[in-house]
């Protein structure tokens, strides 16, 4: 056997080897080399392949549309006839329509609370003084594998996601709001997007 | 080695031959300049948190109420019924100065629920009725009519009050407000007829012959 007719080609085998190891590191695949692979009769050699997956600690969370977009805006606009005389007013938008929202927590951070802020202190306000309290928007269910939090001016109690098992939470909901209707605001524009405190923050906060 | 171990060596068989050969930092210079005009912004309903220690990612979403100015007013049944009062005195109280209590009212026996919800400000309510002048008129010319000064409204609240029924109409009463210029009251107001005169037997009133009252709530 002339050995040096393939020592070029195996030292070349050996070269693109080493370099498959230091481009995949996560893909680990075995390539063997050496003379012991050549010759007469059965050949078997092995190629094993390593698996490796790396999960990080996490908390996704989404109310209304996914991500990249305008944030959602949730409008109530009861007419003459309907202005305090109770009975809860849906409204419309939000990405689930008619003043519903999608709401999704993943996470593997274990428990996870949602607590709802904003930044007024009276409620929605018309840009002058006149103010409707948050507590006239409601959001249904209250219960569920998702709860919502009570709306409240300036931050609501903490409601608790359900956990799938474990650590691990992964639930999808609908949020629905409502306009209680129970009083007799002066006429005007209460809130907006981002303007006259009509933005409302939901917090997911995981365990530590 | 600075090439072979480039961030962007997959994408340059896509790019320009001068850029194959600009620095590191230059490149990703240009890379960061491409996402900040590209990027949206960042107003996302859906955040993502990782690592160590307590995760907290927010999503946000936006509340708008709009109110209108209105002015919601209702005297008796609250739809488009028009509610006919009726007193119908007995021949031996016909004229004997006892006012007498009547039957039509939605409220029960001649008293009318009555409410106002307005956001408008001062809210005045003012009487007018469809007789001209002359009264409640009996079915023939010649059985007269009654003055609808022989009509009493008794409000159950003061701060509801109701105007004054004359032949030409009425004095106006102002309802107090809630809290300006936002009102909302509600009340009853009982007629009654103050019988102190003796008509010819007849019918009288009805919105046939000058038996309809109009009330009007006004905003300033």
């Amino acid at each position: 056997m002339n050995i040096a007719k393939y020592a070029i080609p195996a030292a070349l085998a050996a070269i693109v080897g080493g370099s498959v190891l230091v481009f995949s590191p996560t893909a680990q695949a075995e390539q063997a080399a050496g003379v012991s692979i050549i010759g007469p009769g059965v050949l078997t050699r092995a190629a094993r392949v390593d698996f490796q997956i790396i999960i990080p600690r996490f908390l996704r969370f989404r109310v209304g549309v996914a991500n990249l977009v305008p944030n959602d805006l949730i409008e109530f606009a009861p007419t003459a006839d309907q202005i305090g005389v109770g009975g809860a007013l849906a409204g419309t938008g939000g990405d689930a329509t008619g003043g519903a929202v999608t709401v999704e927590v993943r996470s593997n951070a274990g428990q996870i609370n949602i607590v709802a802020t904003n930044a007024g202190a009276a409620g929605i306000n018309d840009g002058g003084f006149n103010v409707i309290s948050y507590a006239e928007i409601t959001t249904s269910p209250i219960g569920g594998v998702i709860p919502a939090p009570v709306l409240a001016n300036a931050a609501s109690a903490a409601a608790p996601v359900t956990l799938n098992s474990g650590l691990v939470t992964n639930q999808n909901a609908v949020w629905t709001y409502a306009y209680a209707n129970t009083t007799i605001p002066e006429a005007g524009t209460y809130g907006g997007i981002n303007t006259r405190n009509g933005r409302v923050t939901y917090t997911a906060t995981s365990a530590p | 080695m600075h090439q072979l171990f480039h961030p962007l060596i997959p994408l340059m068989p896509l790019m320009p031959v001068r850029l194959k050969y600009c620095s590191i930092s230059t490149l990703l210079l240009i890379v960061l300049i491409g996402l900040l005009f590209t990027a949206q912004p960042l107003r996302a309903e859906q955040t993502i948190a990782a690592g160590a220690g307590a995760l907290n990612t927010n999503a946000r979403l936006n509340f708008r109420v709009v109110m209108p100015r209105f002015l919601r007013f209702r005297v008796g049944t609250a739809n488009a019924t028009i509610n006919l009062i009726s007193f119908a005195p007995t021949a031996t109280q016909v004229g004997d100065n006892i006012s007498i209590t009547g039957a039509g009212g939605d409220a029960g026996g001649s008293v009318v629920n009555v409410g106002v919800w307005s956001n408008a400000g001062q809210i005045i309510i003012t009487p007018t009725n469809n007789s001209a002048g002359l009264g409640l008129r009996g079915i023939a010319v010649a059985d007269g009519a009654v003055n609808y000064n022989q009509i009493i409204t008794t409000p159950s609240s003061a701060l509801l009050p109701a105007p004054t029924l004359s032949n030409a109409g009425g004095v106006a009463a102002s309802v107090t407000p809630s809290s300006l210029p936002v009102t909302l009251r509600v009340a009853t107001w009982a007629y009654s007829f103050a019988n102190t005169t003796v008509p010819a037997a007849s019918t009288f009133g009805t919105n046939a012959r000058g038996g309809r009252v109009t009330y009007t709530a006004s905003s300033p």
